[in-house]
């Protein structure tokens, strides 16, 4: 009975020598928190196993792939043979459990059927607690409940019917819930919703997301959503204080959801932060921000602290959004001045949406890169502190007319009739394009510009050099957009009249490697239960590379409110505002937008500041442990003084002169000092001295210690070589094979030259082409990667390449990740391709099995 | 016998020729009931075509995608029991002021014939200088077709065969 299966490790029959690393060998790395059932069937499956009747002690976080089945039985096995199993009705654990900490149990079934299971909760006198998983809802969870003792508790599994059934059952740690009713009493979030993070890669876990544990409703972008509780569970809490703590637990199941890195309430304001938040460095979704820091941001703010306070900036767009009609989109609304809509009139200029669903909310976006309020929620804008003057010109679908356009800006700039004394804003925004040039249009700018005003206009997105008025008037400045690379995006126009270059994205890059598409987040809204509601949304164009610009020209005036467009020019010209390469080019044109440069430039000379770069510090066992924060110089005077006043105390900072003028700060992860599996969030205050001036600098710092590598196990792996063509049933046939079992947290593995003699080992490999993959055969059907079964594919799930053995070649130190779970397409994987009839990979579970497996030679590519 | 989609789609989306099914035999002349459940500017497919779902597994693949911005809520509200999912889309455009809507469904044999209305900025209009990837969604109740094709998107309908 299906004898080649465990034993097909064919290393360990003839161990060949030690120097010798065979033609393909590596390591098999496990994601965080995974455990296995000690009696799964693959291993039931060996003679003379029986089931375990031990109970097996689990960690107080983990995620466990296990097997159970009410009777002996058998079923038909692909290749036609019978496989029998063994009756394992019930596996017990042991699991460290503190009041409100959930134990969650998913019912994956297996090929016989899908009996149901029962998860039991008892133990230190508690009243035993059960649920039973059913079709319409596989996954069940048991709390234990407050006042119960902080202990070991029994955990079982149990199954209700006759047939197999494979299950994952997971549980966090609940030290969060302890500290966020102790610690955080005053801390608001959003009942009913969490923030969640899913593994890079590994978003597989959307869809069990869906079997009724949490709704999605939006997508924040890279592993990042916002979910919401079923309204059952909500309506089930009835009070509020009910509503929090049930929203509390709700998110520590997600987080024992496999493939859910983290899930955090939506805090309403961040308590973790050292002090209030002053500037956007120290918003939520600072992180996404990239194209911050590529303006130098958080170099210009330390010059421009308000933020452009008393500088208004008019956004021509398509309004902005509202909520309720009487206020603005949160994140905007202290900063919004009166407006107009030259489109359907009056002064409520509000984008109402697109009632078909095709909204844009273009203008909402836009005004949130100037002006979003740093209020600890969301983003801040680059001039955080300046008044948004929102103007609609643009209608439904995100069209208007030159006539609309022209009354706006003379609105704006005063050319009222008699004309104002002063213009309604100091810096115009035009997020818009696609007109010839007209003259009206250039009068009514030019008006506007020999009383002040500073405009600034969107290149286009048309990849041509044709000139796009607004943008191309002499009077406006013309704004391509880069990716986070700096290069120039490949939708953006370019030609003899672009100015200068910002950020505006690219969603089909990522420039920087941040493993994220290289969009620009700001303010938006969404469809949601009841009409349009308040979001976040990352999009590309150089709309959005535009207000970059504007909100830097809103900082200099505060600087100097006498700035007008020739000044500006003199500036731009002698390089001064942007990363200036020597020499203008028909991209860039004078080069990227620096912030701090401007502001610098701006103030005349003597004004130095230190810039971070990075600019936000993220720690974790998992990726780095210590980062090196350059500081780097901008302006010619001397800075002294340099000192980390302020850090939380699980880390150490060290600051010290690097090379030249620029110094550096080295920022290491205290490990001991943070609890495993925690999000921390602080700040380095750094000062310094310059022109006698004492400076502060603020860096974000994030960090997170997961605590598991050792003890992770996610079964016994096959690690198999398969044809890269399925046959006709959609199966891959594996034509090598070894077995491996988790050592500290991981799995080697090592296939062997083929000799030439007969019978050919399991382990043997020819030279060819193949995916190599690994994985869990926890119901024994001969086939890995199935639902519920761990998986990897090399070089990555989701993401296979073709490897090529080759005679007398090696290859070794293969890395790979097995999961639970699988990935889908993201932002960060749009290579990932669904796998329409794809039903796994099949073992090798007899000599001869495999059809492949015969002594044609094969082709390498 | 009721024909399923075909678990067929590629992104960015492509006018995929799947493999054919077996026929199954279907009643002629019956109207197509199709619906019109959303639009959007921000679909996140990049190129022009059709995609089908008829699983939440595939529309959780399509949901999931980068630079999207739906109404994902009225979209899941769709029992994929009953009605499957045609997603219909421009591909990637340079600025806002695209659209696609449905114009008129038919029927002939297996084929279902779905009309495209396809908007665009007129010449010299003034738009809002953002990316968009314009699409709309359709629900269709489970009917006997094979074969979807979609016209007024590009010069040439698109042909989409659908297996079991």
């Amino acid at each position: 009975m299906f004898a080649g299966c465990g034993g097909g490790s064919g290393s360990s029959e003839s161990p060949p020598p030690a120097i010798d690393p065979g033609p393909l060998s590596g390591v098999i790395s496990i994601e965080a928190g995974s455990r296995i059932d000690q009696d799964t069937m693959d291993q039931l499956g060996f003679a003379g196993a029986s089931p375990s009747s031990a109970v097996q002690v689990l960690p107080a976080s983990f995620v466990l792939a296990g097997y159970v089945s009410g009777r002996d039985g058998a079923y038909d096995l692909l290749n036609g043979q019978r496989f029998v199993y063994v009756a394992d009705a019930v596996d017990s654990y042991s699991v460290p459990m503190a009041p409100g900490e959930t134990v969650t149990l998913r019912n994956s079934g297996s090929r016989q059927g899908s009996s149901e299971l029962e998860l039991i909760l008892k133990g230190n006198g508690l009243t035993e607690l059960s649920e039973t998983t059913s079709t319409a809802s596989p996954s069940v969870s048991l709390t234990l409940p407050e006042g119960a003792p902080e202990a070991v508790y029994r955990v079982e599994v149990r199954i209700v019917g006759n047939d197999p059934a494979r299950y994952v059952l997971a549980k966090t740690a609940g030290a969060q819930l302890d500290s966020l009713s102790l610690d955080w009493p005053n801390h608001g979030f959003v009942p009913g919703e969490a923030i969640v993070s899913l593994d890079a890669s590994r978003s597989g876990a959307m869809s069990s997301l869906a079997v009724g544990l949490a709704d999605a409703e939006r997508h924040l972008g890279g592993n990042d959503w916002l979910m919401r509780m079923p309204v059952q569970a909500l309506n089930r809490a009835g009070s509020a204080p009910a509503i929090h703590t049930e929203t509390l637990a709700w998110i520590s199941e997600l987080r024992q959801v496999p493939g859910i890195r983290a899930a955090e309430p939506n805090y309403l304001f961040t308590s973790m932060q050292q002090g209030p938040a002053l500037t956007p460095v120290d918003e939520d979704l600072y992180r996404l921000q990239w194209h911050y820091d590529l303006i130098n941001g958080p170099g210009a703010w330390q010059l421009a602290p308000n933020g452009g306070g008393d500088i208004s900036v008019a956004v021509l767009d398509s309004g902005l959004f509202s909520p309720d009609g009487d206020s603005w989109h949160p994140d905007l609304d202290v900063n919004v001045g009166a407006g107009r809509d030259f489109v359907d009139g009056g002064s409520f200029p509000e984008d109402p949406g697109s009632s078909v669903g095709a909204n844009v909310f273009h203008g909402t976006h836009v005004a949130g890169t100037i002006g979003a309020v740093v209020n600890g929620v969301g983003i801040g804008g680059v001039a955080f502190g300046s008044e948004i003057v929102p103007v609609r010109v643009l209608g439904e679908g995100g069209t208007g007319s030159s006539d609309d356009l022209i009354d706006a800006i003379r609105w704006v700039t005063g050319q009222d009739f008699p004309p104002v004394s002063a213009p309604r804003a100091q810096v115009v925004n035009l997020s818009l394009g696609g007109l010839p040039r007209i003259q009206r249009l250039e009068d009514a700018i030019a008006f506007g510009v020999n009383r002040g005003v500073i405009f600034v206009g969107a290149a286009g997105n048309s990849a041509t050099s044709v000139p796009s008025y607004p943008a191309a008037s002499p009077n406006v400045l013309a704004v391509s957009a880069v990716d986070a690379g700096g290069r120039l995006a490949s939708y953006s126009n370019f030609g003899n009249w672009i100015d200068l270059a910002a950020p505006g994205g690219d969603a089909s890059r990522d420039g920087n490697n941040d493993g994220r598409a290289d969009v620009v987040w700001s303010t938006s809204a969404v469809a949601g239960a009841s009409g349009f509601e308040a979001s976040f949304t990352g999009l590309q164009g150089t709309s959005m590379a535009t207000p970059h610009v504007s909100a830097v020209m809103a900082l200099m005036k505060e600087q100097n409110n006498g700035l007008s467009y020739q000044d500006v020019r003199a500036l731009l010209l002698g390089g001064q505002l942007t990363d200036y390469p020597g020499s203008r080019s028909d991209q860039l044109g004078y080069g990227i937008l620096d912030a701090a440069r401007a502001l610098q430039a701006n103030l005349g000379q003597g004004v130095t500041i230190l810039s971070p770069s990075p600019s936000l510090v993220s720690l974790s066992n998992e990726g780095k442990t210590s980062e090196i924060v350059t500081l780097s110089r901008i302006g010619a005077a001397g800075v002294s003084g340099v000192t980390a006043t302020q850090a939380p105390d699980w880390i150490n900072v060290t600051a010290r002169v690097a090379e030249g003028s620029d110094y550096s700060l080295t920022v290491s992860l205290i490990e001991s000092m943070i609890e495993p599996d925690t999000a921390y969030r602080g700040e380095i205050l750094v000062t310094y001295d310059s022109d006698q001036n004492g400076r502060t600098l603020r860096i974000p710092v994030i960090a997170q210690i997961l605590s598991d590598e050792q003890a992770r196990n996610a079964g016994a792996h096959f690690v198999i070589l398969v044809g890269t063509t399925p046959d006709d049933e959609g199966f891959y046939w594996a034509e090598a094979q070894v077995a491996a079992e988790a050592v500290n947290g991981r799995y080697e593995f090592r296939f062997e030259s083929d000799d030439g003699e007969e019978p050919r080992r399991l382990s043997e490999v020819r030279p060819g082409d193949y995916y190599l993959v690994a994985g869990t055969d926890i119901d024994g059907d001969g086939i890995i990667c199935q639902p519920g079964e761990a998986c990897a594919e090399y070089p990555i799930s989701g993401l296979r390449e073709v490897i090529s053995i080759k005679k007398g070649e090696s290859l070794s130190n293969i890395r790979m990740t097995t999961s639970f779970t699988r990935p889908t397409i993201t932002a960060e994987t749009p290579d990932i391709l669904p796998r329409p009839g794809f039903r796994g990979y099949r073992l090798i579970t007899q000599e001869g099995d495999s059809p492949q497996r015969d002594n044609r030679p094969r082709t390498t590519q | 016998m009721i024909p399923r989609f075909a678990h067929g789609f590629a992104l960015p989306i492509i006018a995929a020729l799947l493999t054919a099914c077996s026929v199954t035999g279907g009643a002629e002349g019956v109207e197509p009931s199709v619906r019109q459940v959303t639009q959007s500017a921000h679909c996140g497919l990049t190129g022009p075509g059709v995609a089908l779902a008829s699983s939440s597994a595939e529309l959780e693949a399509l949901l999931d995608v980068g630079g999207q911005n739906m109404s994902t809520g009225v979209i899941r509200q769709v029992n994929l029991d009953n009605e499957s999912l045609v997603i219909v889309t421009l591909g990637q455009k340079p600025t806002a002021g695209y659209g696609v809507g449905l114009s008129s469904a038919s029927k002939t044999g297996q084929t279902l014939k779905l009309g495209m209305d396809v908007t665009e900025p007129a010449p010299g209009m003034m738009v809002a200088q953002m990316i968009t990837s314009p699409c709309v969604v359709l629900a269709v109740a489970e009917q006997d077709w094979q074969r979807l094709e979609i016209s007024g998107l590009t010069e040439k309908p698109i042909v989409k065969v659908v297996g079991n």
